[in-house]
């Protein structure tokens, strides 16, 4: 029997409970840790988990509430002692009552995954390893100093007591560098980023090492703003800094623990000369990008 | 599977791997525990971060080599470590580099809780959540958002080389309180809480600590912000703490010498604090949250003083950064779990006391403030700028403090020029342990940080 089976039929007959969920995740992670121009460290990390969430719904004060446990098993754990003691969580919490999703859930299909890094990640480590150095080579007065590579695959299976059964796969590449200018130990400066991307076509890490390698050089010759009011733009890590604030006030937790400042339908800020638009964007293949403002 | 009962199988691994490659060691790790959060309109209890497993790492004379799993089956164990070996094997070379694994040693450590977290039901836990958050709301009218958080985690880690077998289990709890209070189109946030080795003995918030949150909480609401500048400062033990931490914490992990990202590599022996400055790292303070008996590469706890008499003397290592610079190793090899790598990272990081009163610290100051309730800081160990955030300034006129509270505040400079201007060291220690602590943008391990009162000159925003 497998082990997600095993995992169904233990929760369909546990006692006590009203709903439950199954996450069966598989992941593989490939990394690659350059000092210079030097391996440091070559790793795999391979997990494989089950995060298992119960529902326990119940009447309190003539009120129906439900509340919910999560917990994490592993192959050659005893998952009736966790389980119970989920259920006795769960039955502790007293939340608004809620339906999980049911079988008739329609997904759109969207390509998640890179074939590429799920049949041959140690490649595309070694590639995008080959375009940092090139482009760092590229740059004039400028080094590496160190760079994380990660090529990560995903399968994820999402089971419900509602009859769902749907599963993904998903690729993920995630790449820190950082950059430093100048010459003399006490005259450098250093500039880094860490970016993901779903497809090593979407990563474009030469693009980004030359925005960076283009940043350090200019703090060489930086000096500090003086304090004081200026007109400023901001744009790209800036901006996305900017808008935590907005991002934070119009998240569903800060409206429903009733701390938002924010109303429907009145201006989030006061005194602004021309209006100021934000959405969010949740695509398969693309991260949030903030446009300068 | 308790991870205790892999020790002989481990060793045996280890034999088998180093027949292949020139060194080998197995960490097991093993996390569980509970989350309990009570706010206002949410209750959660869950099992918290639970996760188990063991990572291999063989070094082939050039670099690390580590495969990770948290199928801890013997025989995917043995297959994981044998494949790790003889693929490692294939790019062995003779460097000169090796690796000592230390003086023999195999013992068992245990941090005892006086009452044992498990033995407590959780809807007591839950029920002392309901209480904070019931009673943070009954204090002032303008609270529109109470939590009461519970969490206790048990960790249990097996380092295991061919001269060494160590294992220990450690509990911390932490107990957290956390408000939202709202007028007039403003809001203000504030957390109080601790973190300790032990157990549910560690629940109890004192009331003059919640009442003291209200209050302060309540004074950020109506706060302004402050006039930029330099100012005379007192910097509370909190205020403090984050400074170390910031200042020459992360500026002292030597992977970042490896890296060429750190200017103190250049300044050790030579001046980079006024002389009454003495700081330290380390993971031997009784009771505190990020103490422990070895680190994850094997190395003993002990005491590391970064800065002595204003002097840089020492860095933070891990195994590859010490091996490589020829330093001496100190225990600061540490990962997020046994599926991340290990970097050097700080542990309990603070300023040694001096011997100054607080009174005597602010009789003298005709102008400036007292900074407290950090929030965060940011270092750049490259260039030694640092930014320091706080909730509260609260103004000093006359040698007196007033009640002019300001909110929010940064401290933004050069960290050399901030610690040569401290002129005053009070002679309390207190460690803050809510800390967590981010190397780059991942990496989460447990910190702490803390220090005395310190006078000094900063400029403020």
């Amino acid at each position: 029997m497998k082990m997600i089976d095993f995992i169904r039929d233990t929760l369909n007959n546990q006692s006590g409970l009203s709903a439950w969920q199954i996450r069966y995740i598989k992941s593989r992670s490939s990394q690659l840790y350059i000092i210079d121009h030097d391996t440091e460290c070559m790793r795999t990390v391979d997990i494989k988990k089950f995060v298992i969430t119960v529902f326990v719904e119940r009447e309190t004060g003539g009120k129906k509430v439900m509340g919910e446990s999560e917990f994490l098993f592993v192959q050659g754990e005893d998952l009736k002692s966790k389980l119970d003691a989920a259920v006795s969580m769960a039955g502790l919490v007293d939340n608004e009552p809620f339906i999980l999703p049911g079988p008739a859930q329609s997904y759109k299909a969207v390509k998640t995954a890179d074939l590429e890094i799920k049949n041959n990640p140690d490649k595309v480590i070694m590639r995008i390893q080959d375009d940092i150095f090139k482009a760092v080579d590229r740059e004039k007065g400028i080094s590496l100093s160190t760079a994380e590579i990660y090529v990560n695959l995903f399968n994820i299976e999402i089971l419900n007591s509602r009859g769902l059964e749907v599963a993904r796969e998903d690729t993920e590449i995630y790449v820190e560098f950082v950059l430093m200018a100048g010459k003399k130990e006490h005259e450098e400066v250093e500039s880094g980023k860490a970016q993901r991307a779903r497809f090593y076509s979407n990563l474009k890490i030469d693009d980004a090492i030359k925005e960076y390698a283009g940043y350090a050089l200019d703090s060489l010759s930086a000096e500090l703003p003086p304090t004081g009011k200026f007109d400023v733009v901001f744009s790209g890590e800036a901006l996305d800094t900017l808008f935590n604030w907005f991002i934070t006030q119009s998240s569903g937790a800060a409206k429903y623990e009733r701390w938002s400042l924010f109303e429907e339908g009145r201006a989030i800020c006061q005194g602004m000369n021309s209006s100021i638009t934000y959405l969010f964007f949740i695509s398969a293949v693309s991260p949030l990008l903030s446009q300068t403002v | 599977m308790d991870i205790y009962e892999l020790k002989p199988f481990l060793s045996e691994l280890i034999n088998k791997m180093e027949q292949r490659v020139p060194y080998a060691a197995a960490l097991a790790t093993e996390n569980s525990g509970e989350r309990i959060t009570v706010s206002t309109r949410q209750q959660r209890s869950e099992a918290v971060d639970p996760s188990i497993g063991v990572v291999f790492t063989v070094f082939n004379g050039r670099y690390f080599k580590e495969a990770a799993t948290n199928d801890l089956s013997k025989e995917n164990l043995k297959k994981t470590a044998i494949a790790l070996a003889e693929e490692s094997a294939v790019d062995c070379s003779e460097t000169g580099i090796t690796i000592n694994p230390g003086d023999p040693a195999n013992s068992d450590f245990f941090v005892d809780s006086k009452i044992d977290n498990a033995s407590i039901k959780l809807s007591e836990k839950v029920a002392k959540c309901i209480e904070y958050k019931d009673s943070l709301h009954s204090m002032d009218r303008r609270v529109v958002s109470a939590t009461g958080h519970y969490s206790w985690v048990r960790i249990k880690e097996l380092f295991t080389n061919r001269t060494r077998q160590l294992f220990q289990d450690i509990t911390r709890s932490q107990s957290i309180v956390q408000i939202v209070m709202a007028e007039d189109s403003r809001t203000a946030r504030l957390h109080e809480g601790h973190c300790f080795q032990g157990g549910y003995e560690h629940i109890d918030l004192n009331n003059n600590i919640l009442n003291e949150m209200i209050n302060d909480c309540a004074r950020i609401l109506k706060s302004n912000r402050l006039t930029p500048g330099t100012y005379d400062c007192i910097f509370s033990p909190e205020f403090s703490g984050i400074f170390a931490h910031e200042a020459f914490g992360h500026g002292t992990e030597t992977d970042m010498f490896l890296k060429h990202r750190a200017r103190g590599q250049e300044f050790l022996g030579r001046q980079v604090a006024s002389p009454l400055v003495n700081m330290y790292d380390s993971p031997l303070l009784p009771g505190q949250g990020a103490s422990f008996f070895f680190d994850h590469e094997g190395q003993a706890a002990s005491e590391t003083q970064i800065i002595k008499d204003g002097i840089l003397i020492s860095g933070l290592t891990e195994m590859n950064s010490a091996m490589r610079l020829k330093i001496n190793r100190t225990a600061n090899g540490r990962r997020e779990s046994f599926d991340h790598k290990v970097y050097a990272r700080m542990t309990n990081t603070f300023f040694g006391p001096g011997k100054d009163n607080f009174e005597d610290m602010i009789k003298d100051i005709e102008f400036g403030y007292l900074l407290t309730r950090p929030s965060n800081g940011m270092e750049d160990p490259k260039g030694w700028g640092i930014q320091l955030e706080g909730y509260i300034a609260i103004e000093i006129k006359s040698g007196k403090l007033t009640d002019k509270y300001y909110s929010p505040v940064i401290v933004t400079g050069y960290v050399p020029d901030l610690l040569m201007s401290i002129t005053m060291v009070g002679n309390d220690l207190k460690i803050s342990g809510l800390g967590m602590c981010g190397k780059g943008h991942k990496e989460w391990v447990k910190v702490t940080d803390g220090g005395p009162y310190l006078r000094l000159k900063a400029r403020l925003g």
